[in-house]
């Protein structure tokens, strides 16, 4: 049998999917807070990184590069939705942050909180930490993603924190500081 | 139940929290199917019609007309150039011809921009050409106060417009933000840790002469060490011994090694291949008259120029194409590129909608 190109990135984009559609359906989730569109943008990413499969430099890492399509989509898509309309506008008047289907996304009740908080962030400050604490990339892939200075990553890491610890404050969820 | 408040956002709660949002494998594994059903179709199908198609009847006409006029119009275009400095009747008719001509070695739109805002005091963070999908912009970052950047933001737009009008930039849209100034926040524990590992590898290493390029330390979950070495240097065992006695040093014996060989060869040549890439899509991206989406490359096995165009595939366009292709050809032939190319042979493949190629 002819093994052909076309067949070669088919397995790669399945390997890919294998290793990273969990953590890219996460990072899509917790910005556009719709599981059933979460789910969608996945698809989505999967197929723009097929049909762009070419552009990518195998020198970058395939993950980096697949975060990168997949803000780029959930940015397509709340400019589809809203396009008049601030995002944070739109972030904001989303409700029922915390409410997830059991038979499709299953959150353990330890981390429910600070599930419900970050989605209660601003878009700049969610993303940073999504990308920078969650996922764990560096701070130059970071920017790579976010399309956004080194030095931009950085800063808004530095608030993004503080935020995060003023909303489960807010929330309730934390009572008491430790000295 | 109460919480430590410092405790409760450290980093082990978060990626607790990717670890603890699960979803679910039979809806992945649906999903997955979904993904390779649709790969499937792309692959069968013919390239659907874009509902946004550029390539217009009428710019096909005007394709046709080129390609009939395009080999004497390519020997004119020396003198189209320099009398379109003193003939606005003959500029006028210079612009309208599409993709005839050279391509010149120029600087990037960005970094004009950047010294010309430099150069006349505002604060610029930077500025940077973006692509994706058909969206092309030119976005500058300012730093400072919202009044500051309330203040500049016309002027800084006006700067932009008019240096994309003079380039006939018509493809980009610009983009103007405001970036909170960068504050130095101090390491912690963790990253003063890495930090020290990454010293103490790098000081090893030197000190017995092995030949080494990067070494990274992370503490996500798995921990590792990631170096990168020339493929001459052949004492890969010794190195992970030393990186091994670094780690448990420092009490990160659990930290897996992963050592990768680098052809510095090849990667010199995929450095050049990216500027000239570089080079030869600035023109090509700023100017809809190419339909060029996106420029790409690769070394492997041998140097290979990528250009993506929204055009459909039929004869004009494969035309278009091999026009095109002759163009970044002699481009790559001038004295400045030449010594960029290093002699490589190469290929310029050019593509269509649905990366069909076009050529």
């Amino acid at each position: 049998m002819v093994r052909t190109l076309e067949n070669t990135k088919k397995e790669e984009i399945e390997r890919w999917y294998d290793e990273h559609s969990d953590a890219l359906l996460k990072f899509i989730l917790m910005l556009v807070k719709d599981y059933q569109q979460a789910e969608d943008l996945t698809h989505e990413t999967f197929v723009k990184a097929y049909l762009s499969y070419d552009l990518f430099q195998q020198n970058a890492s395939e993950k980096t590069w697949l975060f990168r399509i997949a803000h780029n989509v959930t940015i397509d898509y709340f400019r589809k939705q809203k396009p008049t309309s601030l995002l944070k506008d739109f972030l904001l008047s989303k409700k029922d942050h915390a409410r997830l289907p059991q038979e499709m996304i299953e959150l353990k009740e330890t981390s429910l909180e600070l599930y419900q908080a970050l989605g209660k962030l601003k878009d700049s400050h969610r993303k940073v930490i999504l990308l920078r604490k969650v996922q764990g990339f560096s701070v130059k892939n970071t920017a790579t993603i976010l399309g956004w200075s080194e030095s931009k990553v950085k800063s808004a890491q530095f608030r993004a924190i503080p935020a995060l610890r003023k909303q489960l404050v807010k929330d309730g969820y934390v009572y008491e500081e430790t000295v | 139940m109460k919480k430590p408040f410092n405790s409760y956002i450290d980093d082990n709660s978060l990626e607790k929290l990717n670890e603890e949002l699960i979803w679910k494998p039979r809806r992945k594994q649906k999903h997955k199917q979904r993904l390779l059903e649709t790969i499937d179709q792309l692959e069968s199908s013919p390239p659907v019609k874009s509902k946004r198609n550029l390539f217009s009847i009428k710019q096909n006409r005007l394709v046709r007309n080129i390609v009939y006029c395009g080999i004497s119009l390519f020997l004119l275009s020396g003198a189209f150039i320099s009398s379109a400095f003193v003939s606005p009747a003959m500029a006028q008719v210079a612009a309208k011809i599409p993709y005839v001509g050279q391509l010149f070695k120029q600087k990037p739109v960005s970094d004009v921009l950047y010294q010309e805002l430099e150069k006349k005091g505002y604060k610029t963070a930077s500025v940077g050409q973006t692509y994706y999908g058909e969206k092309k912009e030119l976005v500058v970052s300012v730093e400072g106060s919202e009044k500051y950047f309330n203040k500049v933001r016309e002027d800084i737009t006006e700067i932009a417009t008019e240096i994309l009008s003079k380039r006939n930039y018509d493809a980009y849209t610009f983009k103007i933000e405001r970036m909170e100034p960068y504050v130095y926040t101090e390491p912690n524990a963790q990253e003063k840790k890495i930090e020290k590992i990454q010293t103490d590898i790098s000081t090893e290493l030197e000190k017995h002469h092995y030949d080494f390029l990067i070494a990274n330390v992370s503490f996500n979950s798995p921990p590792r060490v990631e170096l990168e070495i020339p493929n001459t240097e052949k004492r890969v065992e010794e190195i992970k011994a030393l990186i091994h006695a670094v780690l448990a040093e420092n009490k990160a014996e659990n930290a897996s090694i992963k050592i990768k060989k680098i052809n510095l060869k090849k990667r010199d040549q995929d450095n050049r291949w990216g500027n000239i890439v570089t080079d030869v899509g600035e023109d090509l991206l700023g100017k809809e008259k190419y339909h060029v989406k996106m420029v790409g490359y690769s070394v492997h096995p041998e140097p290979k120029v990528l250009i993506y165009t929204s055009l459909g595939i039929s004869e004009d366009n494969k035309k278009f194409a091999n026009e095109l292709k002759e163009i970044i050809a002699e481009f790559l032939e001038t004295k400045e590129m030449k010594s960029k190319v290093k002699g490589d042979s190469y290929k310029v493949v050019i593509y269509g909608k649905g990366n069909k190629k076009l050529n």
